[in-house]
């Protein structure tokens, strides 16, 4: 069954329809919620949210083929909400809870792998959330600007112009993050920080 | 010495990009969020969590909707087959109605009224025109499907909804029948604004503001108080905000539920009782 089809039988209140949806994009929508956010925490609430809108206001998506974006609409804002209210701590007996709902996910080590990663990691999650969410549309999902600016409710100029500056600001920090070096250069690594560093 | 070294290895790393430094770049953030992202899966548990609330929230929105008539749901919903609305209903074991119904009417003369009502399998007594010049337009026929909280269907029914117009302006009258799980969609008398008497049916008034608003829309303070006054209904799905005066005669006469209603109608409380009045005289 196709996407359409699946969105179909959803506004008619199909629940095997939401699920197959949900089996479809659960780890799409995970991903780009980690990304955006920087924390796996996060990422679970904002992918939670963003499912509950989805099942609850289906009936409100116009076009069938559109669901993709809407759907990316939805998470994008919610993060957006989410990052803003955060900032408070996540308490400790929170913290062991949640360990175990996310199947130990919850070390940065057991995402990100090499010095590779965790630098351009670093280096996006120091952008701020409009330029870091178009950062990770562009890179991550491959989507046109097009694409983006529908998703996020603004023009094809201000994804362009947000994407230049993040790349900007990108390879500054990438480049610093050569320079300096130590902090990430251990044994074999070496190697892949020269990367970084002669972009 | 090492900003020689840097220099060369960057000669190096842009020739094999065709001179675009950027290539580069764009080729390593990539990779690294791609390969980031793969190793990052959903919990068996979120799925738990997102049905629970689901069931939660259609619950609360559902008692909060109650009261709303389907037709404000689809406001602004211009596809020729719209989802009409989702009301949850306690202690029934049905909590949600799917209603499906055609913006293009499925009959447009009144001549066809006899053919709608046997489609849906009981009359409903509605006049061709009112003394005020509203005349009908056409004739909608909804189906609804009522589910229990697994999705699982329990029953099929169908409803009758008439457009009226008068110049630019529309009304429409909105009938169902009820099942005994629906009782509890009926208002205390003391809820409307007014209310009239005719040949033992009592008709209630009510007038409050509808709001439609994206997606994403989060209710302000002020307006979940409206909301829980029962002064103010949201609906999600606009580009942008609108807000619109919603103004409705509810009445309950032979087990059907019958609700006239209109956005922004020019009609007062009174002109909108002696419509239904007219209505219910007519079916006697």
């Amino acid at each position: 069954m196709d996407e359409k089809e699946l969105v179909q039988r959803l506004k008619g209140g199909d629940k095997a329809a939401f699920d197959a949806l949900y089996e479809k994009y659960k780890n799409i929508l995970l991903r780009m919620a980690y990304l955006i956010s920087g924390q796996i925490f996060d990422a679970e609430d904002v992918v939670q949210e963003t499912f509950v809108k989805c099942f609850l206001h289906i009936g409100e998506l116009k076009k069938e083929e559109g669901f993709r974006s809407w759907l990316f609409q939805i998470l994008y804002h919610t993060a957006y909400r989410h990052q803003k209210k955060r900032g408070r701590e996540i308490p400790d007996e929170q913290i062991a809870i949640r360990a175990d709902a996310t199947d130990g996910m919850t070390s940065l080590d057991r995402i990100i792998k090499t010095e590779n990663e965790k630098q351009v990691h670093d280096a996006v999650q120091s952008l701020d959330f409009k330029h870091r969410a178009v950062v990770v549309l562009y890179y991550y999902n491959e989507m046109t600007a097009k694409e983006i600016a529908r998703t996020l409710g603004c023009t094809e100029g201000t994804v362009k112009s947000r994407l230049f500056a993040a790349r900007k600001k990108l390879r500054g920090k990438l480049m610093m993050n050569g320079k300096g070096g130590g902090s990430y250069e251990e044994g074999g690594k070496q190697e892949e920080n020269r990367r970084l560093y002669f972009l | 010495m090492k900003k020689a070294e840097s220099r060369k290895k960057t000669a190096d790393f842009t020739s094999c990009n065709g001179g675009r430094k950027d290539v580069g770049m764009d080729a390593l953030i990539k990779d690294a969020l791609q390969n980031t992202g793969t190793r990052i899966v959903a919990s068996e548990s979120l799925k738990q969590r997102i049905d629970f609330q689901i069931a939660d929230r259609s619950a609360k929105e559902g008692h909060k909707m109650k009261r709303m008539n389907m037709k404000k749901v689809v406001l602004g919903v211009a596809a020729a087959c719209v989802m009409v609305g989702t009301i949850a209903i306690a202690g029934s074991g049905v909590v949600s109605y799917m209603g499906h119904g055609s913006s293009i009417p499925d009959y447009t003369k009144f001549e066809d009224m006899g053919k709608a009502e046997s489609e849906i399998g009981y009359s409903v007594g509605c006049v061709e025109s009112f003394s005020n010049g509203f005349d009908m337009k056409g004739i909608h026929i909804i189906e609804t499907v009522l589910q229990d909280e697994s999705g699982q269907t329990l029953g099929e029914k169908k409803s009758l909804e008439i457009t009226y117009s008068k110049g630019g302006e529309e009304m429409d009258v909105y009938c169902k029948k009820l099942l005994p799980v629906e009782e509890a969609d009926i208002m205390e008398i003391g809820e409307y604004d007014r209310t009239l008497e005719t040949g033992g049916i009592t008709m209630g008034y009510t007038s409050s503001m509808y709001k439609a608003v994206p997606p994403d829309y989060e209710p302000t303070e002020e307006d979940k108080k409206a909301m829980e006054s029962g002064r103010l209904q949201i609906g999600y799905g606009s580009a942008e905000i609108e807000t619109s005066q919603y103004s409705r005669v509810v009445w309950v006469k032979d087990g059907i539920r019958y609700e006239l209603m209109g956005f922004n109608v020019s009609l007062n409380a009174d002109e909108m009782l002696q419509m239904a009045q007219e209505m219910v005289e007519n079916g006697n």
